[in-house]
């Protein structure tokens, strides 16, 4: 045997009805034992909620990220790397880093003395072909051929070199 | 009678070689290989002093030629030396120069260049040197100098004796000798063809660069007209090239008729030049040039080394 006003017991409960529609559906409950009996549970049920503790729901999912992060990682230290070892690992490779960046840092130096160098040589050979360069004597003149007595280092005539 | 037949054989045997070893050496001494030094020496000459600034030093057999070349930014020098010894020890140069040098721009912007060329034939003893001034004298400020030194090292000397010492050497590089040997002397042959028939025939014995006379004698098949105008040509093995298979020379020449009526001389033919192989023919068709009677006439060269000579 079902009531059709039933499922308005729960609204005037939750306070949602109009206060005619309250005020007839309360004098209905007094005459309907089913629709008594239903108001009665609905009331019941509201105060076992009631008596739930009260939490905000940030600090719900707060609590829950950090129990979740504080076991992954325990676990996982745990599990995977102790904790010595790990900083091992570390030192270790801060160490190797360190002493690839040294080695960098020494071959520059090298190589920049060396390009220093070729740059000096360069120069003093850039100087070394000016003083030498023969376009110094040139003076417009025409060229000139003729012969000479070959002259010994004491003015008297070089005796011819060699067999006759 | 037997041993004594036998012991003047040896010994006549041992005089014609004794006599042969003397006629060779007597061609080597008029001219022929003996070992040559040059000695080519750059120098600063201001009025502090002589500055050695490059030396360079060629051995080779006699007949070593040379170039000395010179480059600067504005200015260029190619000396060429041609040296042959003479019979009576002195050492012939024939030089030919060329210089060009940057003069400026055209209105077009286009580089204008002063050229030179001078050619010179020097004979000197070996009490001599040559000098070279590539930019000429300058009495205020420094002289370039180049002085070529000669000297004989020995009596024997081959082909393959030819070396070039470097000794000091300019750091830029603006000078730099090379040194070759190429044959000098040639036998050339000239003969006229008359219809195809030989009329006259000459040779004459050359020395590269300079010009010989071949005188064309007329033989017994030549007509009067041919024996009472003889031709003479004037011929100059210009250059020589190594190639292969065969090396190939260079000829200029003219030629005129020689009237021997009024002893006067007509020229036929006033430049000409041709390129053979040695040993090869080079043709060259007189047409109406010698005389006009219908007839074919026709020059024929060849050009041979000279028997103290040898290419490679």
């Amino acid at each position: 045997m079902n009531c059709d006003k039933t499922e308005k017991i729960s609204e005037m409960i939750d306070g949602e009805l109009s206060p005619e529609e309250t005020e007839e559906l309360s004098q209905h409950i007094e005459n309907c034992a089913l629709c008594e009996s239903a108001r009665n549970d609905f009331l019941f049920f509201r105060e076992q909620i009631k008596s739930l503790a009260e939490v905000s729901p940030s600090s719900v999912r707060q609590n829950t990220e950090q129990g979740l992060w504080k076991r992954f990682f325990k676990k996982r230290l745990e599990i995977s790397f102790p904790v010595p070892v790990f900083a091992l690992s570390l030192v270790i490779i801060s160490v190797l880093g360190l002493w690839a960046w040294s080695v960098s840092r020494k071959d520059s130096p090298g190589k920049s003395v060396t390009e220093k160098q070729i740059q000096k040589n360069n120069s003093s050979d850039s100087q070394n072909i000016a003083e030498t360069s023969l376009a110094r004597f040139d003076g417009g003149g025409r060229a000139e051929i003729y012969t000479v007595k070959n002259q010994s280092v004491d003015g008297s005539a070089k005796q011819p070199g060699g067999v006759k | 009678m037997k041993i004594r037949f036998l012991f003047a054989l040896v010994l006549s045997v041992l005089l014609v070689l004794l006599s042969g070893d003397d006629r060779k050496s007597s061609a080597e001494t008029s001219g022929g290989k003996r070992l040559v030094r040059f000695q080519v020496v750059t120098i600063e000459e201001s009025h502090a002093g002589r500055k050695v600034l490059s030396e360079t030093t060629i051995e080779g057999p006699s007949g070593t030629d040379f170039n000395i070349n010179l480059q600067t930014g504005r200015f260029k020098m190619q000396a060429r030396f041609l040296t042959d010894l003479t019979a009576s020890n002195q050492l012939k140069f024939r030089a030919d120069l060329n210089t060009r040098r940057l003069y400026g721009n055209s209105p077009s912007n286009l580089p204008l260049y002063e050229e030179d060329q001078q050619k010179q034939t020097l004979e000197i003893g070996f009490d001599e040197s040559i000098v070279l001034l590539p930019f000429g004298r300058n009495a205020d400020a420094e002289t370039l100098k180049i002085e070529i030194t000669p000297a004989i090292l020995s009596d024997q000397a081959n082909e393959s004796t030819l070396k070039i010492n470097l000794g000091k050497q300019l750091a830029s590089g603006e000078i730099y000798v090379e040194a070759f040997k190429i044959p000098h002397r040639f036998e050339t042959e000239a003969v006229l063809l008359v219809d195809g028939q030989e009329a006259a025939r000459g040779t004459v014995d050359n020395l590269l660069e300079e010009p010989g006379e071949i005188i064309l004698q007329p033989n017994a098949n030549a007509q009067p007209k041919v024996s009472g105008q003889p031709l003479k040509i004037n011929l100059t093995a210009k250059d020589y090239k190594r190639n292969r298979p065969a090396d190939m020379i260079a000829v200029n020449f003219n030629a005129f008729r020689d009237n021997l009526e009024n002893n006067q001389k007509e020229m036929l033919i006033p430049e000409a030049a041709g390129v053979t192989t040695l040993g090869g023919e080079l043709s060259y068709p007189l047409d109406e040039k010698y005389f006009s009677d219908g007839r074919k006439y026709e020059l024929k060269f060849k050009i041979h080394l000279s028997k103290d000579e040898q290419t490679d």
